[in-house]
């Protein structure tokens, strides 16, 4: 079991530097070491990639920028059909290939890319200088011939226009309306966006632009106007910046510029166009087609020589002198002897491990000055407490000599969120839900992990359920009721409930109270796990402080019961006695250990325990809204004198019901384990976990870190 | 006291009306409180979460604290409602 993180070793391995790629790829295999800088000192220098790196990195430049193009342009989903069809089994024999300890492999992977280069190279030029460009020129004729067909089809006479003119056409909105114009018959009118002579539409005042001839459509719908101004067009061009003119844009429907050639003639030749790039790309996209099944095996390889970059880079952090290589590094303690066992039988004396540290419970963390000495955190927790290493997530990964979490909030987190959701329904449809989420998004590992947490916890919110006797927020009873007649037909006669739960709407005070005893209780195991923490570490005044804390937290819990009436005769002066003496002695050696900081945190004790109502009111909003989904949608069969219409009220009555209870379900999944994680996190673990730990991130190959 | 200097009877304060009101101002006072400090701690989140998206599962938690009011609210509600 993982109380505590594994206990870590850093390690530094001598290699001489002949066979220093072929440790690297073995390094990289094993998936051990967490590898730190070694700092460069007498006669060691800071060591480089390795030489291979120059051959393969512009081949994997070349690759990755590629990929994307092939992939669009190749329709690459089928490719990674093809590429996630594969199974595990051939990835990891792919993997065994590699055998460690020759370079041969990597020669060929080379080989393989440098045969590859030349297709790639080519298979881009198509793309590239081909296809993109036809595909552009493709776009542009296309809006060109949509604009063209506009001004055809709006069947003016454009003949009438002198040559010299630059017009545009416009399509006016409907109800919109242009008066104008200083042609029209010589008379100046002064024009206003507003209301037209007749009342109808909008009309617009074009001061600035020019002449405005307003022509009547073929289809007679709406006016087709051309502005235009006769000669000087540079003040048509000044005239279309003026903001009578962009308000013309805002009326229309759509404004193209008039071409000065024909634009039928145009819109023709445009249509020739478009057939010829058309039949362009078809040759293009068939030669590409043969192209491309070269291409089927570039992620693959791509893959591959990301392998032996990393390990080529993996170097940069390694220090070299005359004759050897010095890796540094951390590794799981449990592990060191196989490990060094394997160093041995594939490489004899030409590799030697030294360990230069090991994690300890009494390290004090604050003091280590060389980020590389700080031990990562390796947890390795049995698997079903794995999902709860979530929690990290929310707040931060313990130190190596700080305890494992993720073990606690296992065996209480089910337990608080059981008792805010308790209920047997919701827990019923909350796993379902968190099944189907599971299965969803197999992918995320945050879903995958609070799918579980939800999944472990709905069986802490079924055993509050029977005891709460809540199912969808209904007794029992209510549900046997309505079976009874079929119950009886089995021989099973229902005359009353079987058993009388703790309905948490009927004793609220009482839940109350219980959700603060809850809270003093995981309160206090947080402090007893702070003293042990702190006991490891050697930090005689913080355990005797989180000792305080604990013992100042049961007293006061213990003399609130008393308060309220829990013990009576002899064992309430006794409890009462333990109340007081756990408290004076408890709240003394808080004030004793920590001063004023202490006097002043004292009052926490009711704050911290008053968080655990939250227990109490969020379960019971969820009640509450329950209660209504049932009082309002409880399905009947018997409506309208029973029969069919009964059965279909019935049905339509049991979708709305169960739709209902499980968005409430949703509510109360989400409620409860936001509410139970901050209870975890801010109430709990922050009594015994300092938090900041490094994260152990193993020099390892892709394959087996998807794996952890 | 307060019925001496409002001269509402005291009994007036043990009505259904007067502990209803009371339970909605305990309740709606500590959810406007939640909601405004929601908000600064939700803005600030957001701003966090476009800088360094890692920090979402951090954020969701500061989200909730401010929660604990209207769940005092909330309680007070209920044991006002419920006569307790």
């Amino acid at each position: 079991m993982g109380l505590w993180p594994e206990k870590m070793v850093k390690v530094r391995i001598y290699a001489t530097r002949g066979i220093s790629i072929e440790l690297t790829q073995f390094l990289h295999k094993a998936g051990l070491l967490h590898l730190e800088e070694v700092k460069p000192k007498d006669a060691w220098e800071k060591a480089t990639p390795f030489k291979f790196f120059d051959e393969l990195s512009p081949l994997l430049l070349l690759f990755r920028n590629a990929l994307p193009k092939i992939k669009n342009a190749c329709h690459a989903r089928e490719a990674d059909k093809e590429r996630d069809g594969k199974s595990t089994k051939e990835e990891e024999s792919e993997e065994g290939q590699r055998e460690s300890g020759k370079l041969e492999k990597l020669r060929v992977i080379l080989e393989k890319a440098h045969g590859i280069e030349q297709d790639v190279e080519g298979v881009l030029s198509i793309i590239v200088s081909n296809v993109e460009q036809l595909e552009t020129e493709k776009a542009a004729v296309e809006k060109e011939i949509e604009e063209l067909s506009k001004v055809v089809n709006a069947g003016l006479d454009y003949k009438r226009l002198p040559s010299s003119v630059e017009a545009y056409v416009v399509k006016v909105k409907e109800g919109a309306r242009i008066v104008k114009d200083e042609n029209d018959g010589g008379k100046e009118e002064e024009m206003k966006e507003g209301k037209g002579k007749d009342g109808k539409g909008s009309v617009i005042h074009l001061k600035e632009a020019v002449a405005v001839e307003a022509l009547k459509g073929k289809e007679g719908k709406g006016a087709y106007l051309v502005v235009f101004r006769r000669g000087q067009e540079g003040q048509v061009a000044k005239a279309t910046q003026t903001s009578e003119f962009n308000k013309l844009g805002e009326l229309a429907e759509w404004m193209v510029k008039l071409p000065e050639e024909s634009p039928k003639g145009l819109l023709q030749e445009s249509n020739k166009r478009l057939e010829e790039i058309k039949g362009e790309l078809d040759k293009l996209k068939e030669k590409l087609k043969t192209e491309c099944k070269k291409m089927k095996d570039l992620p693959l390889l791509i893959e591959q020589l990301e392998i032996y970059e990393s390990e080529a880079l993996a170097a940069r952090q390694f220090a070299r002198s005359s004759y050897t290589y010095i890796i540094e590094g951390w590794m799981p303690k449990k592990m060191l002897k196989s490990f060094e066992a394997e160093l041995k039988k594939l490489f004899r004396n030409a590799v030697l491990v030294e360990v230069l540290k090991e994690s300890t419970l009494e390290e004090k963390y604050e003091k280590i000055k060389d980020p590389a000495d700080i031990p990562p955190t390796h947890i390795d927790d049995p698997k079903p407490v794995e999902p709860f290493e979530i929690g990290y997530m929310f707040s931060s990964l313990p130190r190596g000599n700080e305890l494992n979490a993720a073990l606690f909030y296992a065996l209480t987190f089910p337990f608080i969120y059981g008792m805010i959701i308790g209920d047997v329904g919701y827990s019923i449809i909350s796993l379902f839900i968190a099944s189907f989420l599971k299965k969803k998004f197999p992918k995320s590992k945050s879903i995958r992990q609070i799918s579980d947490v939800w999944i472990i916890a709905s069986i802490g919110g079924m055993l509050w359920g029977i005891i709460f006797d809540e199912w969808l927020g209904a007794s029992h009873f209510v549900f046997l009721k309505k079976l009874a007649s079929l119950l009886s037909s089995i021989g099973i006669h229902i005359t009353g409930p079987l058993y009388h739960g703790f309905h948490r709407t009927e004793t609220f005070t009482i839940l109350l109270l219980l959700s603060g005893l809850v809270g003093a209780l995981h309160i206090t195991l947080g402090q007893l796990l702070g003293a042990y923490t702190a006991f490891k570490e050697g930090h005689k005044k913080h355990m005797y402080a989180k000792l305080g804390w604990a013992s100042a937290t049961i007293g006061f819990t213990l003399l609130i019961a008393i308060y309220l009436g829990a013990f009576t005769g002899f064992a309430a002066s006794v409890v009462s006695g333990a109340g007081w003496l756990l408290f004076i002695v408890g709240a003394g050696a808080i004030v004793w250990l920590e001063g004023f900081v202490g006097v002043v945190e004292l009052p926490s004790i009711i704050s911290n325990t008053a968080s655990y109502f939250r227990i109490a009111a969020v379960g019971v909003s969820g009640v509450i809204l329950a209660e209504i989904i049932n009082r309002y949608t409880m399905p009947s069969f018997g409506a309208a004198g029973g029969g069919l219409v009964g059965v279909v009220v019935g049905l339509v009555m049991t979708a709305i019901y169960l739709s209902l209870h499980s968005v409430n379900t949703l509510i109360a999944m989400f409620e409860s384990a936001v509410q139970g994680g901050r209870l975890h996190i801010l109430e709990f673990a922050m009594k015994f976990i300092q938090g900041g730990g490094k994260v152990y991130k193993p020099f390892a190959l892709p394959l087996m870190l998807k794996k952890r | 006291m307060v019925s001496e200097i409002s001269g509402i009877s005291s009994a007036w304060f043990t009505t259904p009306g007067a502990i209803a009101m009371g339970a909605a101002v305990a309740m709606g006072l500590s959810a406007l409180a939640t909601a405004w400090s929601q908000a600064s701690v939700g803005s600030s989140s957001m701003g966090l979460v476009s800088e360094r998206p890692e920090m979402v599962g951090n954020v969701l938690i500061w989200m909730a604290i401010p929660e604990l009011l209207a769940v005092l609210g909330f309680l007070i509600a209920v044991l006002l409602v419920m006569k307790v």
